[in-house]
């Protein structure tokens, strides 16, 4: 059996598609709290667990029969995404949202983006919150919350101490700069 | 481009433009509505998630069951060796010398708040117990390491790790100190530590690399009880002896003691009168300048130092180690030795070792070593 960790997602959709389940559990430590923070930034905790949750379990139960275009993390956050824009869709509660995408669109006119480049930029974006939220994230919040040091930390789970190191810096900065700013230079 | 109260319900449709995609899309990229939960909130919430996929196997529930059936028939196994090794004093009988081996076993076991106990030898590398509320991990350098959901503890937890004969113990305590036991020794401490100070008791050896911590920008200081005496740790490494020997040496930092011994949750009124630098000794009496701190913790290295020892006070080291008593002559009692023998060697290896330092004999009879 080879380490799964070592895995790309690639050869783990492989193991999935021959029922191995723990190579779908991989998958899942990879991306779960990228994911997470995600969805709790644009719909609040309690939301944000429910829809993550709710993208995990469909794309467990469909794990056979999904076509990830060879890019499971981009279909992740994509079914992510679509799960927020239906959560928006149903709940009466989403005029808030509306006012705000009103006043966003107001704010900036723009031009239909080409769409390979924004894929790409999309896929970007990912790879910037899973540089701080990546699977080892959880094991490195559990050492931090016990007052452990970041040498101490990378002694521990094997990792190298800027690993630890960039998984504590700034989230916000990384995300905006991908999401946003990033998004507006280049296409204006 | 016209923005109407329909646009998610269309975007969910797929009844969009082009246009009014890429701008849900890029408005829904750049939003920053909620703000990062603590850590401590999101590991919740992580752990929370875990519990709801189907793909995970609940190994935690399993292995508890495992643990307890386990620790069950260790603890009616330790009740009757208990019983068996009153009678004997631990001792084991050898049928010849070559048979007197170093320990491959820690020879140590953790006690846990219930009084369960487990034998750390079965908790292999990468291993994980699982306690209520807590997980002790033998990581891949052999060290011990507690897990903690702190939110879970409520009242402060004490868990004990006890080594035997050639028996030893790493062990990295919640705020990162690390804790060497040697052998025939014993280290309670709090698997959290609460509140305004940290402490633990101490029987036997320990060295002990004690982390800094600070709440509130205060130091938080951090007790080394013993039964005759208690360290007030101000720096960090230090091999405390409270065996009969009593001698702690200060590798660095400071440390500064009372001749009192005190224990664990209880209010103390103690005035710390002794103080010592880096690479002095103090032995309960009067403070020992010395050249070589480094043989202090001989045996966390893993070898007898043997310079400025004589056979006498070697021999007890042996002895501890090996598990099997030494008799020396008062003729070669006194005589000192130098170097140092890895701790792995066998009794008989590490003797003729110190022969050829120093001529003598030794002799093996009803499971006493004679050196003569």
């Amino acid at each position: 059996m080879p380490k799964l960790e070592s895995l790309s997602d690639e050869e783990l959709l492989l193991l999935v598609s021959k029922n191995q389940d723990g190579a779908f559990h991989m998958l899942y430590e990879r991306y779960k709290a990228a994911l997470l923070i995600y969805a709790i930034k644009r719909v609040g905790e309690a939301v944000g667990e429910d829809l993550v949750q709710d993208v995990f379990i469909r794309t467990w139960n469909n794990r056979y029969t999904i076509d990830y275009q060879n890019d499971f993390k981009a279909y992740l956050f994509t079914a992510l995404r679509r799960r927020i824009i239906d959560y928006f869709a149903k709940e009466t509660n989403a005029q808030g949202y509306l006012d705000d995408l009103k006043s966003y669109g107001n704010e900036f006119a723009f031009e239909e983006a080409d769409a390979a480049i924004r894929t790409q930029s999309f896929s970007d974006s990912i790879f910037a919150v899973l540089h701080r939220y990546g699977p080892q994230y959880q094991a490195i919040l559990k050492l931090r919350l016990q007052g452990y040091s970041n040498p101490e930390i990378a002694n521990l789970l094997g990792l190298s101490e800027k690993t630890v190191r960039n998984q504590y810096s700034s989230t916000l900065k990384i995300i905006r700069s991908n999401f946003s700013s990033f998004l507006l230079f280049l296409f204006f | 481009m016209e923005i109407d109260d329909s646009l998610f319900a269309r975007y969910q449709a797929g009844q969009c433009s082009p246009e009014e995609m890429a701008l849900v899309e890029r408005w829904l990229d750049q939003l920053d509505k909620f703000p990062e939960p603590e850590d401590a909130r999101m590991l919740s919430l992580l752990e929370s998630l875990d519990e709801k996929m189907p793909f995970i196997k609940k190994p935690k529930k399993q292995s508890t069951w495992q643990w307890i059936a386990a620790a069950s028939i260790l603890v009616l196994l330790t009740t009757t060796l208990h019983l068996y090794w009153q009678k004997q004093s631990e001792r084991i009988l050898f049928a010849s010398i070559e048979d007197v081996k170093a320990p491959l076993k820690s020879n140590a076991i953790v006690v846990l708040e219930n009084n369960e106990e487990f034998d750390l030898d079965k908790l292999k590398r990468n291993d994980t117990l699982q306690a209520i509320g807590y997980r002790i991990v033998r990581t891949a350098d052999d060290q011990i390491i507690y897990l903690t959901d702190r939110g879970k503890t409520s009242k402060v937890v004490y868990n004990t790790i006890r080594t035997k004969t050639g028996g030893t113990a790493h062990v990295q305590l919640a705020d990162g100190t690390k804790v060497w036991l040697n052998t025939n020794s014993e280290l309670r401490y709090p698997i959290y530590f609460e509140g305004n100070i940290r402490e633990v008791a101490l029987r036997g050896e320990g060295y002990f690399e004690v982390a800094k911590q600070e709440r509130n920008h205060k130091r938080v200081p951090f007790f080394v009880r013993g039964d005759e005496q208690t360290i007030q740790v101000l720096g960090t490494k230090f091999n405390a002896d409270f065996t009969a020997n009593n001698e702690t040496a200060l590798l660095e930092g400071a440390v500064a003691f009372s001749d009192r011994g005190s224990s664990l949750a209880q209010a103390h009124e103690e005035k710390f009168t002794v103080r010592i630098r880096p690479n002095q000794v103090y032995n309960g009496k009067k403070i020992i300048e010395v050249k070589d701190i480094e043989r202090y913790i001989d045996w966390k290295e893993g070898y007898f130092d043997l310079n400025e020892v004589n056979v006498e006070q070697l021999s007890r080291k042996l002895s501890a180690w090996y598990g099997i008593e030494i008799r020396v002559d008062a003729s070669v009692a006194q005589v000192l030795l130098f170097g140092r023998v890895r701790r792995d060697k066998s009794l008989k290896e590490v003797l003729d070792l110190i022969a050829t330092v120093h001529p003598m004999k030794y002799t093996m009879e009803n499971n006493y070593i004679y050196i003569k």
